[in-house]
């Protein structure tokens, strides 16, 4: 777990290594935008930032910042009134709870889906089960949310089209944002729980006589939601690469808008903190998925006890 | 020793009769025409190679055949109720009850997420409704006639602390836990250790005599049935080829297959040299022909073996065999 934990920082560490080089590479700058800047005035703000000097040296100079505790993650280049914590932390918040939600409904549904595809292996149930779940699959973000708005916000009126109020706000995004970790998840569990419905395990539960409810629930579940938690953390990665593309549509405050305004400002600072903030969710997430899976697994579970 | 079973009313054979079984995709039955007779509180042994067909005989009685066998004809009864004819509910509430059944790899059959005490009992407290202590007493008894060390350290076990010889342990315990009529066991020893194999044979064959039980024994090994087995069947691409007492089959058996099986098994006892073998190998579900299956491989095959299906010579107590040429023999 110790060897683990120092991957996660070395890998975090070549993340952000990557992307300020990355950053540094695309052309323009954070303050060329502004076209009426007095040039002079724009040398000024290069020389306070330090971007006249060696690149590693500037990278060398953020690391030590954020090796202060607490972290110093500078403030926003583009916005210097404040500090790149203060524009990221609100922003984290929504985008959180707009990826919980859809990881909820993803799981909530998906792994019911994918039972209900398995017991009925190649009849109508799963059929259709497995047409909605590639439907989730092939249609992208950027078509099913603009459709889902159309219809229930448009159309019907039932549920806001956009923008981040109140609870009601939330829900035609993060369902948008669940159609693919949802049909995902439904995939793997239907593949797993048909293999296990054939496999010896099941054959010993039919024969004591239980119940086609037990030998699927009690004997052939837990197995098949094995493959479920190693991919949470993949399934967290899209999550926040499909979270940039929902807020867009629905426009709402999050991380992922904060994300795509700041790489078109060339806002160094604060691509960098949402780089971090990132990374340290999907690290964090991988190192749960693992940990989850040790204690999950019969062998490791017997050991500590 | 554990309490004999209480004879309530009087137990039926079970029999296969004519059982044709098909699977979709192949022209030929895969089981052409199966008949057995699995006495009350008697054992028979089922002979035959992989692929013979002599699990599906065994799953059919159970139930538990893939989804995709088509039953083409024939019946497996238990007295007067045909078992393939039953629906899902009635069928379930036989097995464990009346069928009981041991597969043949115990490191996959326990499951590795509960305990031992916990699957065990499952039939006791769900189908039964026994409370869980007394159906834990009842297991507990269970593994102590099946041989099994430290059987409260067993109950709480999982799976995986358990040894091989020892998870099939478990599962005959877990079979019988209910006493049923008839015990099916597929090859129950033959994923074990070679050196465990016979202790835990002892222990199927003494819990079957304990509780009365019928006994239906898989394997591919002659002489382990032979030692262990009343009577015995043969089977070969799908059919019974022989049938009858142990002792006939091992002293006077009348199918060229029977003979070169004992012929090619090996022996302790005798002068040692190369072992006769069958020549070639069984014939593939769709290459099986219409007569004798076994006449590609046969030494005494007519011309006519091919073509003509062997009717089957009776012998009265002493079985029957299918096998035209043998026939005449005195």
């Amino acid at each position: 777990m110790l060897t683990r934990l120092l991957l996660g920082v070395l890998t975090l560490l070549a993340i952000l290594v990557a992307s300020f080089f990355l950053q540094r590479i695309a052309p323009g700058g954070p303050f060329d935008l502004e076209r009426d800047m007095p040039e002079a005035a724009r040398q000024a703000l290069i020389r306070e930032w330090g971007l006249d000097r060696p690149v590693p040296e500037q990278l060398g100079l953020y690391l030590k910042g954020l090796c202060r505790f607490p972290p110093d993650l500078k403030r926003s280049m583009v916005q210097p009134d404040y500090t790149v914590w203060e524009i990221v932390g609100p922003r984290l918040q929504v985008s959180a709870s707009l990826g919980f939600a859809a990881l909820c409904i993803a799981l909530v549904l998906g792994i019911p889906l994918g039972v209900l595809a398995a017991v009925h292996d190649g009849k109508m149930a799963d059929r259709v089960t497995m047409l909605v779940a590639l439907t989730g699959v092939a249609v992208p973000a950027f078509v099913l949310g603009p459709l889902l708005k159309w219809i229930f916000a448009l159309e019907l009126g039932w549920l806001p089209e956009s923008r981040w109020v109140g609870p009601a706000n939330m829900v035609l995004p993060a369902f948008t944002l669940a159609a693919l970790p949802l049909a995902t998840a439904a995939r793997l569990v239907r593949s797993e729980m048909g293999t296990i419905l054939r496999g010896d395990v099941v054959r010993t539960a039919r024969s004591q006589g239980l119940s086609e409810r037990r030998v699927v629930f009690v004997h052939a579940l837990p197995g098949a939601l094995v493959p479920v938690i190693p991919w949470l953390g993949p399934a967290t990665a899209s999550l926040v690469t499909g979270s940039v593309v929902v807020e867009r549509i629905f426009d709402i405050p999050g991380l992922g808008t904060t994300f795509i305004d700041g790489a078109f400002n060339r806002d160094y600072t604060l691509v960098m903190g949402t780089v971090i903030v990132y990374s340290i969710l999907l690290i964090l997430m991988n190192l749960l998925t693992d940990g989850l899976l040790v204690l999950l697994d019969p062998r490791a579970r017997s050991a500590r006890s | 020793m554990s309490r004999a079973k209480r004879v309530s009313a009087p137990v039926l054979d079970l029999v296969w009769d004519d059982l044709r079984l098909r699977f979709p995709g192949q022209k030929n039955p895969v089981l052409d025409g199966v008949g057995l007779r699995l006495e009350a509180g008697r054992t028979l042994g089922l002979l035959g190679e992989s692929g013979s067909g002599k699990s599906l005989s065994t799953l059919a009685a159970l139930g538990l055949l893939p989804r995709s066998a088509i039953h083409v004809g024939g019946t497996i009864r238990l007295g007067d109720t045909d078992l393939l004819s039953l629906d899902a509910r009635a069928r379930r509430r036989l097995l464990g009850a009346t069928l009981g059944a041991v597969f043949q790899d115990p490191s996959t059959a326990l499951n590795p997420y509960l305990t031992v005490g916990f699957q065990m009992s499952e039939g006791l407290r769900r189908i039964d409704g026994i409370p869980g202590r007394e159906a834990r007493e009842i297991c507990l008894e269970a593994l102590e006639t099946c041989r099994i060390r430290e059987p409260r350290r067993a109950l709480r076990s999982r799976p995986h602390e358990l040894s091989g010889g020892e998870k099939q342990r478990v599962l005959i315990a877990m079979a019988t836990v209910r006493h049923p009529d008839f015990l099916l066991a597929d090859e129950p020893t033959t994923a074990l250790d070679v050196a465990t194999r016979g202790a835990v044979l002892e222990v199927l064959l003494e819990r079957g005599h304990d509780l009365g039980m019928g006994l239906l024994l898989v394997s591919h090994d002659i002489f382990l049935l032979g030692e262990c087995v009343e009577q015995m069947a043969v089977m070969y691409a799908g059919r019974i080829v022989e049938s009858g007492p142990t002792r006939r089959l091992l002293t006077s058996p009348r199918h060229p297959y029977t003979r070169g099986l004992l012929a090619a098994a090996p022996r302790l006892e005798g002068p040692r040299g190369r072992l006769p073998e069958i020549p070639g190998h069984p014939p593939a579900v769709d290459e099986r022909l219409p007569g004798c299956p076994f006449a590609p491989r046969c030494s005494l095959a007519l011309p006519s073996c091919a073509q003509e299906r062997p009717a089957w010579v009776s012998l009265g107590e002493e079985g029957g065999f299918a096998c035209p040429v043998t026939e005449t023999e005195g």
